[in-house]
């Protein structure tokens, strides 16, 4: 495996210089497809802690997700992983299953960092934005014994609770051999429900911009836009637990004052008090 | 006239030991006794090649395969075997002459016998083990101990048709599957006669755990009684539970009709050890057979497998017949298959649990 550091960032404040509380590493990459990550170590890491899974938008700025999210990660010592799904190795990585499958590419690089003594990653805590909102609950549903807590922010549309609609509308199986679809996918729903979920997205992220996936029949599954979408996601998830007689744990907040784009999330939204405290300016849906 | 010999001891731990042996310690064994047609299932015997026949290798307790000659000492354990491709016999020691029924160490008298085969390969049975107070080595007290797990432990069965159908192809990709997926499982077989075959097959598919009937002082399970079969079982799943497995994947050998296997699927405590069953089979018709042969038990299938799979044809035909699904060893080995069958598995359990 290789490793390449980064000096830990310096700040200065009053005339004194103070490390900052984690250092940025590149590894990878592992595996035949070559999945590389980058890793926000913090200077007192908590190994007890599940590492936090950040995954990229389309736009694939691993780096920068992370740069956003590690400071808040290190107050607490959870590692921070953000793999890099590229163009080439992965372009219809938010999909999940397909002929390009980046579960299993995702399943090797944790096992790869548990291998090398780098994380304990029995389970993860996963964020994803954009697509990688699309990556993060498809793959929760796939491996929800995997998963500690989910975050999706601002996806473009889900996977529904729908045992009707073909994946990845839904859970049924697709007209047309999927790779990697279980024979018994609508099964893990029940364990997926009681999965502590956030959802987060834009208070103004509600425009059809040049990334929305559109059409009539997503439009009338779903709704036309991300806020909607979201809406009515966290909506049809406590429809099916209800159905199911489950106690849930899923939340969504609309992010004050946001549109669609992650650093504005984080810093103008809060999303990151949400994570690990529930505080902040954002108006809460319930 | 009984005997105990003693100063054999070079020559027994020079002797070739096979692998239902590898719990004996060794240097337990002292002494020899002569009455060997007394020995009774699990004895260790240790006994001279006379004349090769089926066998020309043994399995050793180190896992790996030894060409046996004419003239070599072997240490093996008396016992039963029921294999309908191979022999079935039962666990006597003849003082003149006695069969090797298994490789993986079991010699006795065989009954029955595949054509395909050869005759056994013959030994000469020199004596029972013995400690140094005259006392028999057996099997049995090496067994591991049983102990009661405070953790459950999700199991998975694979049942076949026969030998051959696929069993342990299925158990070992479902093994590596459900390790791919980060499960912590183990790969456990709990009837059948003492070999490293499948053993080793569970180890390199990557079972955090491996334990077999052997382990718990059994050369063989055949004419076994039940009772001490299903303890057995109840000793190896908590052994698993204990070594920090979250699931386990449970092989029954031989098919539905052998005679141990059929009376434990029939058996409530056993079935309510499993979240589920898959069945192995070679083809459509074995398929339907078996799916409605467990059906008379109150087992239906969470799908099938083993050699079937691989056969488009056959697995259509199988899927409409049953209305299960065919799963193939790739399947099997997809840790997103192994995560969601064991999600089936808990749910459909969870509702005879309420019905």
């Amino acid at each position: 495996m290789q490793t390449h550091s980064q000096p830990a960032t310096l700040t200065r404040r009053k005339g004194r210089t103070f490390a900052a509380p984690f250092i940025i590493k590149q590894a990878g990459p592992f595996g035949q497809d070559g999945l590389k990550c980058w890793l926000a170590v913090p200077a007192r890491l908590n190994r007890n802690l599940p590492p936090l899974l950040v995954v990229h938008g389309v736009l694939r700025d691993a780096k920068g997700m992370l740069k956003e999210v590690a400071s808040a990660a290190a107050r607490t010592g959870q590692l921070v992983i953000a793999p890099l799904f590229s163009e080439q190795g992965r372009p219809g990585y938010q999909r999940v299953l397909g002929r390009s499958r980046a579960d299993l590419s995702l399943i090797f690089l944790l096992q790869m960092l548990w291998q090398n003594g780098i994380a304990n990653t029995h389970t993860v805590d996963l964020l994803g934005y954009s697509g990688g909102a699309q990556f993060v609950h498809r793959f929760a549903l796939l491996y929800p014994h995997l998963v500690r807590r989910l975050n999706v922010c601002s996806a473009g549309w889900y996977t529904m609770p729908d045992t009707s609609a073909a994946y990845p509308y839904g859970l049924a199986a697709p007209a047309k051999r999927l790779s990697g679809y279980p024979a018994f996918m609508t099964d893990n729903l029940h364990h997926f429900l009681q999965l502590p979920i956030r959802v987060f997205v834009g208070e103004k992220d509600n425009q059809v911009d040049q990334y929305t996936r559109s059409g009539p029949e997503i439009d009338q599954q779903q709704g036309t836009h991300r806020l909607a979408r979201a809406v009515n996601w966290v909506q049809a998830l406590r429809t099916a637990a209800s159905e199911r007689g489950l106690q849930t744990d899923i939340s969504m907040t609309v992010l004050e004052n946001c549109g669609h784009d992650f650093r504005s999330c984080v810093r103008k939204g809060n999303v990151l008090d949400h994570l690990y405290a529930h505080t902040g300016s954002a108006s809460q849906v319930a | 006239m009984k005997t105990t010999a003693f100063g054999n001891s070079s020559m027994i731990q020079a002797a070739k030991w096979t692998f239902s042996t590898r719990r004996v310690r060794m240097d337990d064994a002292v002494a020899l006794k002569s009455e060997v047609a007394s020995a009774r299932s699990g004895d260790l015997v240790l006994a001279r090649v006379q004349q090769l026949g089926s066998h020309e290798r043994v399995q050793l307790r180190d896992g790996r395969p030894a060409t046996i000659f004419v003239d070599d000492l072997i240490v093996a354990a008396c016992g039963a075997r029921y294999a309908s491709d191979q022999f079935e016999g039962i666990a006597q020691i003849d003082p003149v002459a006695t069969d090797l029924l298994a490789g993986g160490g079991c010699m006795g008298k065989m009954r029955h016998c595949h054509d395909k085969m050869k005759r056994p390969t013959q030994v000469v049975p020199l004596g029972l083990l013995a400690d140094a107070a005259h006392n028999t080595l057996n099997l049995e007290r090496y067994a591991m101990l049983s102990t009661i797990s405070p953790h459950g432990i999700h199991a998975i069965a694979v049942v076949g048709a026969a030998m051959n159908s696929g069993k342990t192809t299925s158990v070992a990709s479902l093994v590596h599957g459900f390790k791919r997926a980060g499960f912590r499982v183990a790969a456990l077989k709990v009837t059948g006669t003492g070999s490293f075959g499948d053993y080793n097959a569970y180890v390199d598919a990557g079972a955090n755990f491996v334990a077999d009937f052997t382990d718990t002082g059994m050369v063989s399970t055949y004419m076994q009684p039940l009772r001490r079969i299903v303890q057995a079982i109840g000793t190896l799943m908590n052994a698993a539970a204990n070594a920090g497995c979250e699931v386990a994947v449970v092989e029954f050998a031989d098919g539905l009709l052998q005679a141990e296997t059929a009376a434990l699927l029939q058996d409530p405590e056993v079935r309510a050890l499993f979240k589920g069953f898959l069945y192995a089979a070679p083809d459509s018709l074995a398929a339907l057979g078996g799916y409605q042969a467990l059906a008379a038990v109150d087992i239906r299938p969470l799908a099938l497998t083993g050699l079937i799979s691989r056969s488009p044809l056959n697995i259509q035909e199988a899927e409409a017949a049953t209305g299960l699904t065919v799963l193939t060893r790739e399947a099997l080995r997809d840790p997103a298959q192994a995560c969601s069958l064991r999600n089936y598995s808990m749910a459909r359990h969870e509702r005879r649990l309420v019905a």
